[in-house]
C-alpha cells in the first residue's frame, strides 16, 4: 500500500525538522499512540492502539528506525508494527522544503506491506483509512508544532510533560487530555503510515524519562461513523457529510 | 431399468429433517464437558519461525491447553500424499505435504502455529492475543514464473526448487501439424478460480471414550472412510476403534475432501490427550486461509487448423499454482490438460505443464477441479480461429466434434484416474443443435439489433465441453431387508446436499419393487459401512449408485431364490411386486419381503450348507475407467459499455449425463453449478498481494452471486447411456460450472464487438472490463464474422 | 472474569431467564445456550443471512446481535415453524416439493426471511421474491428453486387453483439413445 502526499506546516524548516523527530510531539499527533520512546540514535519503539473498521482495536507494538538523514532536507525511515491483528512493514521517505514566508512543505511517500487479519478485510478500506489518518495526524502535528512554537516564542512556562492536559484555546491536541479520556479505544490505522511519526533522537533531552513514558489514555468513543467528536477536539468548521468530519482523530 | 422410481423426480426424504432445523451438522454436536479450539495462524506468508511463547495464554482462566509443534512429539509429521502422480513417462514430481502445526517455518498466511483449547471459543480466541510468535519474514513466492527463476526464494529447501511437477503428454506430431496449417492461433490465457465458499465452514469434533477405547469423530468431510483409516493409523488405533461420522454437511464442493487438514489431525489427538471431547469450528475468515481452494493457471496455447477450421493440432504449455503444499498430487492440472481436448477430434496434442509451489494455501479440487482452465483455453482458441477463418462459433465446433461412430475414442494420454483418456460414449452435435435452438441463436441478430435500438448491448456465446466422471476406484453398498419389510441401504459415501439419500433409495426401491419411502439410506458413517473412497469428481451417484444397484440386484436374486423355495415354485415363476414376492400365475400365493427376511433367518432347524442368513447383500462397483459426460452451454449477456456492468440474461445447458436417476436432483445440480460458474466468471476473485496476503477474506469483498445475479437455467437432458455401468449413469455434479467462463468470454466479445477487445482472462470484473474498454480501439460494429455467419 | 448480564427473552414462545456475557452473540446464545441449532452460522459478518431469525417479528442477523440486545424481545427461530417432521409448515412443504434446498445449511435463514416477507406480500411476483431473498446466500441451488418454492407457497396459501400445485421438472428429456 502506498501512502503519499504533501502537507504544509506554518513553521520554519529547521523547527519542523526538529519537532518531527521529537517523540513527545509525535506521540501526541500520532492517532492511537500510547507510548513512544527512543531506544537509540534514530530508533524508536512504542505502542499504538488501532482498529480498522470492523476489526476491533488492539494493541500493536511499533518499531521505527530512521536512516539516511540529511538535515534539514530529508530522511528515510523503516517501520514495523506487530499485533494480534497482523503486521505492517515498510519504509517511508520524508522531504522538507521551504514554503512561502516561514512555512515548510513536507512531501512524504510510504510503501507498506500489510499482513494478517487486518489485511483480509480489504484494501479499499485500508487505503481510505490510511489516507484519512495521515491527514488527521498531520493536522494534529501541525497544531502541536504551532503550539510549541507559540509558547516557546512567548516564553510561557507551560509544560508539555507527560499526561498533563495540553488544552490550549479550548482545543485538545492529540489525546493527552484526561478530560477527553475514557476507557474506550481510539481506532487507528497502522501507525506506520503516519509519516510524521518519524521520530528523532530527542536532542533536547528534556525530561526524557518522563516524556519517554508517555501513556496516552484512549478516548472514550469506540470509533464509528456516528460517534460524536469528543469534547475539545478540533472539528472541521464546515459541516460536511463525509466520514472524516464525523470521527474523532484517529478513528476509522 | 427405468420406470417406477429411476427417472422420476421423487421428493427428497432428507428434506423434512433439514427444513425443521433438526438435521445434525458438525457444529451442532454438543457433548458433555466439550472444549473448544482456536488456532494461532501465521500472519506471514513465508517466514522462519523462531519461537512461540504461549506462557501468557496458559495463565488465562478457562484455557485448558495450548499446543505447539514441539508438544506433538512423534505425532507431528507431514500428511500423506493423497493422490500419487500418474505413471506418465518422464514425469517430475516433488512431494511436499502439510504439517499439523508449523515447526521452524511457515509457508502460507493462515498456516496453523499453535492450538488453544479452552472452555469456550470466546476464551480460546481471547487467548490467541496472548501468544507471541517470533517470526522472521522471508521473501514471498507469488508469481508462478518468477518462482522458477534463479533468484526465487525456495519454499521447501529440501527440494531445492519450487517446481512441484513437470508433466508432458503428447500424441501425434504437433510440429508437423503446424507445418501444414492454414491458420495458427496462439495466445496467453489466465484462468483463475476461487474458494468453494460452502455456506457451512469446516468443523471437527472428537470424543475419546477411554473406557470403551473408542474414538468418535464428527467431521465435515466428503470422505469419512479414508479419514477413519488415516486417523486410526496416526493415533495408533485399530480402524474398528474409530468411528467417523460426516452427518449433514453444508456443501462440499471439493475442499472438504482434502484430507488430514491440520485441524482434522489435531482435534482427535487433543481429545485423547485431554480426556474431554474437543470441537473446532472454522469461522468464515479462517476459511479463506485454512481451507484449500483452487487458483490460477497461465497458459501459452496454440492451435493449428486447416482452411476449413478443422483442428490439426494443439500445443499448450502452462504454469499451475499448487500453493504451499501438494498433497492432492496433480489431479487439478491433469484435469486441465485432459479436459482441454473437449469433445473435439484433435489429431496432435502437445501438452506440458509445470506445477509450482507458492506461498499461498494449498490448491486442491474445487467443483470442476481444473477442467475450467482447459475448457477455457480450447474454447477461446476455437473462437479466435473462427473469427480469423470467418465462420461462426457454432460452426467451428460442429466441424470439429468427434463423430458418433468414433467411440470409444482414445486420446492416448493419461487422465486423473491413471487410466488412458478414453471417451466411452458421446454424441455431441445433437446437443449443440438443441442448445442453439433453446438459446434462440438464429433469431439473435434481430434480437441484438432491436436491443441496440433501445441502447442495450446484448451478446451471445456457445461452448462445448466433455467431463470425465464416475471414476474409480470403487464404492460399495449393503442392502438389507429387515423383518419389518423396510429396506436399509448403507454405503460409505458421504453426502453434502446432492440428494444421495434419495437417489440411492430410488435405485434400490426400483430393483426390489418396494415403495421408495420404505427404503432407508445410511451414509457418511464409518460404523455403517467399512469400505469406500468418497464424494468427488462427479462420481457419487455413478459409483455408489451402481454399487447400490448391484447389491439390490443380489438381494433380489436371493429374494427370488428363497421365496421360490418357500412358495414351492420354480424361481422363474416368482415376480416381485410392491414389497412382496408372489407367484406370477397365482398372485394370491405370496409372501412379504419382511416375512421372507424373517424366514431367511431361522432360529432353529437346518439350512442348506453355504447359505447366508437374511436378505442382505454387499456389492462393490469399481469401473476400470470413468464415463464421459458432456454438454453445451449457451448464454446471452447484457453489457453496459459505460459502466462495464454485465449481467446474464439467458442461460441454456444441454447436457448428457447418461441415465437420470432423479431429474429434479440433476436440474438442481446444474442450476447450482451454473451459479458457481457465474461466480467464477464475473464475481469471485481471490485477491492476493505480492506478499501472499489475501486482501478480500470476507463475503463483503469476496462476492458470491445472489439471487439477482443468476438466471433460471433452461435445461435439456440427453441420455447416451454409459456402457461402464449397468444403469448407464454418468456424473453431473460439476457440469454446471465448467464452461461458464468460456461462454461468458465469447458473449462479452459479441456484445462489445465494436470494441477491439479479446477476453483472455477469467474472472473479469467490472473494473477490469472498464479498463479494457477504455484502452480498446473502436471498430465498425459486427465486423466479427462470428456474429454474422450464424450458420 | 467477564461480568454476566441477566436477560429475559422469549424464544419460540418459551420464556428464558439467563445470565450471559455481554459479548455473547445472539446466534451463539440460541445455538449453544438454548440448544436450538437450527439457526446456522455462515459468516459471522452479516452477509450470508444463514443466521436470520425473527426478533419481534422482524428478520435480523443473529450473528450481528448480542444476546443482551434480545432482552425483553420475542425471538422466533426455524424450530418454531413445524410441529414435527411429519407436520411441516406450508412454506417448508413448498421447499420440499420444489426442491428448494440441497445441503440445507442456508435454508433456515431463508425460511425465516420469507415468513415475514410472505406475510407482508402474500401475492408476490417472481421478481419481488428474487429481491426478497437477495440478502441470503446459497451456494448449492443457484436460487431458481428457492424462488419457485416461495411462489408455490404463496400460490397454495391463496387456497386457489394452485393449492394442490406440484412442481414439474423443467428439463425435457430429449430421449434416451441406444448406444
Amino acid at each position: 500500500m502506498i501512502v503519499d502526499g504533501e502537507f504544509t506546516f506554518s513553521a520554519p524548516r529547521h523547527s519542523v525538522w526538529t519537532l518531527l523527530q521529537d517523540p513527545d510531539v509525535l506521540v501526541k499527533a500520532m492517532p492511537g499512540a500510547q507510548r513512544l520512546i527512543t531506544t537509540g540514535d534514530g530508533t524508536y519503539e512504542g505502542t499504538v492502539r488501532i482498529g480498522v473498521g470492523p476489526v476491533t482495536a488492539a494493541q500493536w507494538t511499533l518499531f521505527v528506525a530512521l536512516h539516511d538523514r540529511d538535515e534539514p532536507k530529508r530522511y528515510m525511515m523503516k517501520v514495523d508494527t506487530k499485533g494480534p491483528l497482523g503486521f505492517t512493514r515498510g519504509s517511508a521517505s520524508v522531504e522538507l522544503s521551504d514554503e512561502g514566508e516561514g512555512g515548510t512543505t513536507m512531501r512524504y511517500h510510504a510503501d507498506l506491506q500489510i499482513g494478517g487479519k487486518v489485511a483480509g478485510i480489504g484494501q479499499r478500506l485500508l487505503d481510505q483509512v490510511a489516507k484519512q489518518l495521515t491527514r488527521k495526524g498531520l493536522e494534529a502535528l501541525s497544531r502541536e508544532m504551532e503550539l510549541r512554537l507559540k509558547l516557546s516564542l512567548g516564553g510561557a512556562s507551560a509544560s508539555f510533560a507527560v499526561g498533563t492536559s495540553a488544552v490550549v484555546d479550548g482545543e485538545l491536541v492529540g489525546a493527552a487530555d484526561g478530560d477527553a479520556v475514557d476507557d474506550a479505544e481510539i481506532q487507528n490505522p497502522e501507525s506506520g503510515d503516519a509519516p510524521e511519526s518519524a521520530t528523532a533522537s530527542s536532542a533536547d533531552g528534556d525530561a526524557a524519562g518522563d516524556t519517554a513514558a508517555h501513556p496516552v489514555e484512549p478516548l472514550a468513543e469506540v470509533a464509528s461513523p456516528d460517534s460524536p467528536l469528543p469534547p475539545g477536539l478540533a472539528s472541521d468548521p464546515a459541516p460536511v457529510d463525509d466520514l472524516d468530519s464525523r470521527l474523532p482523530p484517529g478513528t476509522v | 431399468m427405468s420406470g417406477r422410481y429411476v427417472g422420476q423426480s421423487v421428493s427428497r426424504n432428507e428434506d423434512a429433517r433439514l427444513l425443521t432445523g433438526h438435521a445434525l451438522f458438525v457444529d451442532d454436536v454438543r457433548l458433555e464437558g466439550m472444549l473448544h479450539v482456536a488456532f494461532v495462524r501465521s500472519d506471514h506468508a513465508h517466514a522462519i519461525l523462531h519461537s512461540v511463547d504461549v506462557s501468557a495464554a496458559l495463565e488465562r482462566p478457562g484455557v485448558v491447553a495450548v499446543y505447539t509443534a514441539a508438544d506433538l512429539g512423534d505425532y507431528w509429521r507431514p500428511g500423506p500424499l493423497l493422490v500419487p502422480p500418474p505413471p506418465i513417462e518422464g514425469i517430475v514430481f516433488n512431494q511436499a505435504t502439510q504439517v499439523p502445526l508449523a515447526k521452524d517455518r511457515v509457508r502460507h498466511a493462515g498456516e496453523p502455529i499453535a492450538m488453544v483449547v479452552a472452555e469456550s471459543r470466546y476464551i480460546a480466541e481471547d487467548a490467541l492475543a496472548d501468544i507471541v510468535v517470533d517470526a522472521e519474514p522471508l521473501e514471498v513466492v507469488a508469481d508462478l514464473e518468477a518462482a522458477l527463476g534463479p533468484d526465487a526464494p525456495i519454499i521447501h529447501p529440501q527440494l531445492g526448487t519450487n517446481l512441484a511437477a513437470h508433466v508432458v503428454q503428447r500424441h501425434g506430431d504437433y510440429a508437423a501439424a503446424k507445418e501444414r496449417a492454414a491458420v495458427v492461433v496462439s495466445r496467453r490465457f489466465h484462468y483463475d478460480r476461487g474458494a468453494s465458499a460452502a455456506i457451512e465452514n469446516r468443523a471437527v469434533a472428537a470424543r475419546w471414550d477411554a473406557q470403551a477405547q473408542e474414538m468418535t469423530i464428527w467431521d465435515t468431510t466428503q470422505a469419512p472412510i479414508p479419514i477413519r483409516n488415516g486417523l486410526a493409523a496416526m493415533l495408533g488405533l485399530m480402524q474398528s476403534q474409530v468411528r467417523v461420522v460426516a452427518p449433514f454437511v453444508g456443501g462440499g464442493f471439493g475442499p472438504k475432501i482434502m484430507m488430514f487438514y491440520p485441524e482434522e489431525v489435531l482435534v482427535p489427538w487433543a481429545a485423547m490427550k485431554l480426556g474431554r471431547p474437543v470441537k473446532w469450528t472454522e469461522d468464515r475468515q479462517e476459511n479463506f486461509y485454512a481451507t484449500t481452494q483452487e487458483r490460477g493457471q497461465v497458459h501459452d496455447a496454440e492451435m493449428a487448423l486447416d482452411a476449413d477450421g478443422r483442428i490439426l493440432g494443439i500445443q499448450d504449455s502452462f504454469f499451475h499454482d499448487t500453493g504451499a503444499y501438494d498433497p492432492y498430487g496433480l489431479t487439478v492440472p491433469i484435469n486441465s490438460q485432459c479436459t482441454l481436448l473437449g469433445p473435439y477430434d484433435v489429431p496432435s496434442y502437445e501438452a506440458e505443464f509445470r506445477a509450482v509451489f507458492t506461498n499461498r494455501i494449498t490448491v486442491t479440487p474445487v467443483r470442476g477441479a481444473g477442467r475450467q482452465h482447459g475448457v477455457f483455453v480450447m474454447e477461446r482458441l476455437l473462437d479466435l480461429a473462427a473469427r480469423e477463418i470467418g465462420i461462426s462459433a457454432a460452426e467451428i465446433r460442429r466441424r470439429n466434434y468427434i463423430v458418433q461412430d468414433d467411440f470409444p475414442h482414445d486420446h492416448k494420454i493419461l487422465f486423473q484416474d491413471f487410466q488412458p483418456l478414453v471417451y466411452d460414449s458421446g454424441n455431441y452435435r445433437p446437443a449443440l443443435e438443441t442448445a442453439l435452438e433453446l438459446i434462440r441463436w438464429d433469431a439473435f441478430p434481430a434480437e441484438k439489433a432491436a436491443a441496440a435500438a433501445e441502447g442495450r448491448r446484448l451478446g451471445i456465446g456457445i461452448v462445448s465441453y466433455v467431463e470425465g466422471t464416475g471414476i474409480g476406484p470403487y464404492e460399495g453398498a449393503r442392502v438389507t431387508v429387515e423383518p419389518n419389510g423396510r429396506v436399509r441401504v448403507a454405503t460409505g459415501l458421504g453426502t453434502q446436499g446432492q440428494g444421495h439419500y434419495t437417489a440411492f433409495a430410488q435405485i434400490v426401491a426400483e430393483a426390489l419393487d418396494v415403495d421408495v419411502e420404505n427404503v432407508n439410506v445410511v451414509t457418511g458413517d464409518t460404523r455403517e459401512f467399512n469400505w469406500g473412497t468418497g464424494t468427488f469428481a462427479s462420481r457419487g451417484a455413478v459409483v455408489a449408485g451402481s454399487a447400490c444397484h448391484a447389491a439390490a440386484v443380489k438381494v433380489r436374486e436371493k429374494v427370488i431364490e428363497v421365496s421360490a423355495r418357500i412358495l414351492n415354485v420354480n424361481e422363474g415363476e416368482i415376480e416381485l411386486s410392491n414389497g412382496t414376492a408372489r407367484v406370477r400365475s397365482n398372485p394370491g400365493h405370496s409372501i412379504t419381503l419382511g416375512d421372507l427376511a424373517m424366514r431367511a433367518n431361522p432360529l432353529r432347524g437346518g439350512v442348506t450348507p453355504g447359505t447366508e442368513p437374511g436378505l442382505e447383500c454387499t456389492a462393490y462397483f469399481g469401473p476400470d475407467r470413468g464415463s464421459t459426460a458432456s454438454g453445451v452451454h449457451a448464454v446471452v449477456v447484457e453489457v453496459d459499455a459505460e459502466t462495464a456492468m454485465a449481467r446474464f440474461l439467458r442461460y441454456v445447458v444441454v447436457h448428457d449425463c447418461g441415465k437420470l436417476i432423479n431429474p429434479m436432483l440433476v436440474e438442481g445440480q446444474v442450476q447450482g453449478g451454473v451459479a458457481q460458474g457465474i461466480g467464477n466468471a464475473w464475481f469471485e476473485k481471490l485477491v492476493y498481494d505480492d506478499n501472499g496476503q489475501l486482501m478480500n477474506a470476507s463475503f463483503a469483498d469476496y462476492l458470491l452471486p445472489t439471487s439477482l445475479d443468476v438466471p433460471d437455467v433452461s435445461m435439456s437432458h440427453r441420455e447416451t447411456p454409459a456402457p461402464m455401468n449397468t444403469l448407464g449413469l454418468k456424473g453431473v455434479g460439476e457440469a454446471g460450472c465448467i464452461p461458464t467462463g468460456a461462454a461468458f468470454a465469447q458473449a462479452l466479445e459479441d456484445a462489445l464487438s465494436d470494441y477491439d477487445i479479446e477476453v483472455t482472462e477469467i474472472p473479469l470484473s467490472p473494473n477490469q472490463l472498464f479498463e479494457m474498454l477504455r484502452h480498446a480501439p473502436r471498430r465498425a460494429a459486427n465486423t466479427n464474422p462470428g456474429t454474422e455467419a450464424r450458420a | 472474569m467477564p461480568s454476566s448480564v441477566p436477560i429475559s427473552v422469549s424464544v419460540n414462545g418459551r420464556a428464558y431467564e439467563h445470565e450471559v456475557e455481554a459479548r455473547l452473540l445472539l446466534s451463539d446464545f440460541l445455538r449453544q445456550d438454548l440448544g436450538l441449532t437450527g439457526t446456522h452460522v455462515g459468516c459471522e459478518h452479516g452477509v450470508c443471512g444463514a443466521c436470520t431469525v425473527l426478533m419481534d417479528g422482524e428478520p435480523v442477523r443473529s450473528c450481528l446481535l448480542f444476546a443482551v440486545q434480545a432482552d425483553g424481545a420475542e425471538v422466533r427461530t426455524v424450530e418454531s415453524l413445524a410441529a414435527s417432521e411429519d407436520d411441516l409448515h406450508p412454506l417448508q412443504a413448498a421447499f420440499r416439493d420444489a426442491h428448494g434446498l440441497q445441503c440445507g445449511f442456508c435454508t433456515p435463514g431463508i425460511l425465516m426471511t420469507m415468513i415475514p416477507f410472505l406475510e407482508q406480500n402474500p401475492h408476490p411476483t417472481e421478481d419481488e421474491v428474487r429481491l426478497g431473498i437477495s440478502g441470503n446466500l446459497c451456494r448449492c441451488t443457484g436460487y431458481a428453486n428457492i424462488v419457485r418454492a416461495v411462489m408455490l407457497a404463496a400460490e397454495r396459501g391463496r387456497g386457489g387453483p394452485g393449492a394442490d400445485a406440484t412442481i414439474e421438472p423443467r428439463g425435457v428429456p430429449a430421449g434416451a439413445e441406444a448406444h
